[in-house]
């Protein structure tokens, strides 16, 4: 860290600005007069140490500088100033007495970057000056494009990241529980999405299948969506899924970070499922491929206001019976939220494949939910979501 | 310019909301409805085939911010689509919902 003092910026100026050192009165006079009438604004210096000097009180856009000086010449100055960080980038055109070649390789050596022999010919100094500062500005144009695609590229790097960690937070499909076989497929419109869905062991040893949608789409969403599944997966420790979404409510609610979640919880039982829906799409029960109860929302989505309340739907279940929820990233592009007939329709999955391996089943519902947006010419807006459970014998 | 309009009508300030209400305009709707400073709002929905899930949570927001102070929000001329919405969420019991301004004015 040094103590020196931050010079002005040449942005802060309206004119480009043009430092012109020389021990020569009548050069400076001549020099300013010439820039001046080109538009520039002048400052000026006697030698190499007053141009340090002005240096630190003002940026220049380029410095004009004569190679032969008393007290410090141009040289030495230009080799100061190129180890000055604030002003190390300044151009700089040298003002040589002769071309000789040693005059002009010690003027190049000690940075500059640009000469002109003396007597000064104005027109070719004026257009060396534009030309000089055409060329700085260009390549620090080019030298942000370039910042910029590398902020891009991190920026990308970070998201593949992201939606990579999102990935690994999902369970292993397909599985396989006491009685039942469950598939779950998510697509995300973006590179990170809100949908996640888990398969938790519940409080009294069935599995619980959860699915959450949150609000909104990207990094945020997705890191709602992660907290929401931790959440869930601690409550349902020891809290029933009406009490485990009332909690989870609460939980959101309190966080107030804008963002709520509809999700719904299903518990696998043998002989029955119990079913909590807060804000998803109507939870299709399909017996010999067709709907026979769709399980409606029983309370608002989780983070929307506090102090609701959840209510739980029972249904009995027997072998072959199917469960099948969506999030709306499903419903939407083919109907009304709601309209869950539609979705299944759409997807083909209502009818069962007699014979079909879990693995067999989990790839056919993967292809159906990908191709279902190119198969019907729907651009995918959401996130698209299918979790499947299907009851078994044992 | 933005996307809401905004007038008063009797003591109620009546924002009408575009065709689409989304993550891309929701900031919009939500300066327009502070600017207004009323406490006794309709949304006129009228117009309106999307209200995407941000819009919706910033519309809760608003409501129960106005219910807190003592305000009112009533919502207009809500279309099918975002009524199968509100019911899927069950907002539908959360929110007033009329048919048009005039019968939330009360006129």
């Amino acid at each position: 860290m040094t103590n020196e003092r931050t010079p002005t910026p040449p942005e802060a100026a309206v004119k480009e600005t043009i430092l012109v050192v020389d021990d020569a009165v009548a050069n400076r006079k001549m020099l300013k007069a010439v820039l001046e009438q080109a538009g520039f604004e002048v400052l000026l210096a006697n030698d190499g140490s007053q141009a340090l000097t002005e240096l630190a009180k003002r940026i220049p856009t380029l410095v004009l500088l004569d190679f032969m000086m008393p007290t410090m010449d141009g040289p030495t100055m230009l080799r100061i100033m190129r180890k000055k960080q604030a002003v190390k980038d300044v151009p700089v055109i040298m003002l040589t007495a002769s071309d000789l070649p040693k005059h002009i390789e010690d003027a190049f050596n000690a940075g500059a970057d640009d000469y002109i022999t003396k007597p000064v010919d104005t027109r070719i100094l004026v257009a060396r000056v534009r030309s000089l500062i055409r060329a700085r500005s260009d390549r620090a144009k080019a030298q942000a494009a370039q910042s910029a695609e590398a902020q891009r590229d991190a920026l990308q790097s970070e998201l593949e990241d992201a939606r990579k960690t999102q990935r690994s937070q999902l369970p292993r499909m397909p599985q396989e529980r006491p009685g039942w076989r469950i598939s779950g497929v998510l697509i995300p419109s973006g590179e990170v999405g809100g949908d996640l869905f888990d398969v938790i062991d519940g409080p009294y040893g069935y599995p619980v299948a959860a699915i959450i949608d949150v609000s909104g789409h990207g990094v945020s969403a997705g890191m709602v969506a992660s907290s929401v599944k931790s959440s869930l997966r601690l409550l349902l420790r020891d809290h029933a899924i009406d009490d485990a979404m009332t909690q989870l409510n609460a939980h959101l609610c309190d966080e107030q970070s804008g963002l709520y979640a509809c999700a719904a919880l299903v518990v696998l039982g043998r002989a029955e499922v119990a079913i909590v829906n807060a804000g998803l799409p109507p939870i299709a029960i399909v017996r010999n491929d067709a709907i026979v109860a769709k399980v409606d929302a029983c309370g608002v989505p989780p983070g929307l206001l506090p102090g609701q309340s959840y209510v739980v739907e029972r249904f009995p279940i027997s072998s072959g019976d199917r469960i099948m929820v969506v999030s709306d990233g499903l419903t939407e592009p083919f109907g009304l939220a709601d309209e869950i007939e539609k979705s299944l329709e759409r997807l083909r999955v209502l009818e069962a494949v007699a014979g079909e391996s879990i693995e067999q089943l989990d790839a056919r519902l993967t292809e159906r939910v990908r191709q279902v947006f190119v198969d019907t010419d729907t651009k995918q807006p959401d996130d698209a979501t299918l979790l499947y459970m299907e009851r078994r014998d044992g | 310019m933005s996307d809401f309009s905004t007038a008063q009508r009797d003591s109620f300030t009546v924002v009408t909301l575009p065709a689409r209400v989304d993550a891309s305009n929701t900031k919009s709707l939500v300066e327009a409805i502070t600017a207004s400073g009323s406490k006794k709002l309709v949304l006129d929905l009228a117009r309106t085939e999307v209200v995407d899930s941000t819009a919706l949570g910033a519309i809760v927001k608003v409501h129960t911010s106005l219910q807190t102070s003592g305000g009112t929000l009533v919502l207009a001329g809500v279309g099918d689509g975002i009524r199968r919405v509100l019911s899927m969420t069950r907002l539908d019991r959360v929110f007033t919902i009329v048919a048009s301004v005039d019968a939330a004015v009360g006129a």
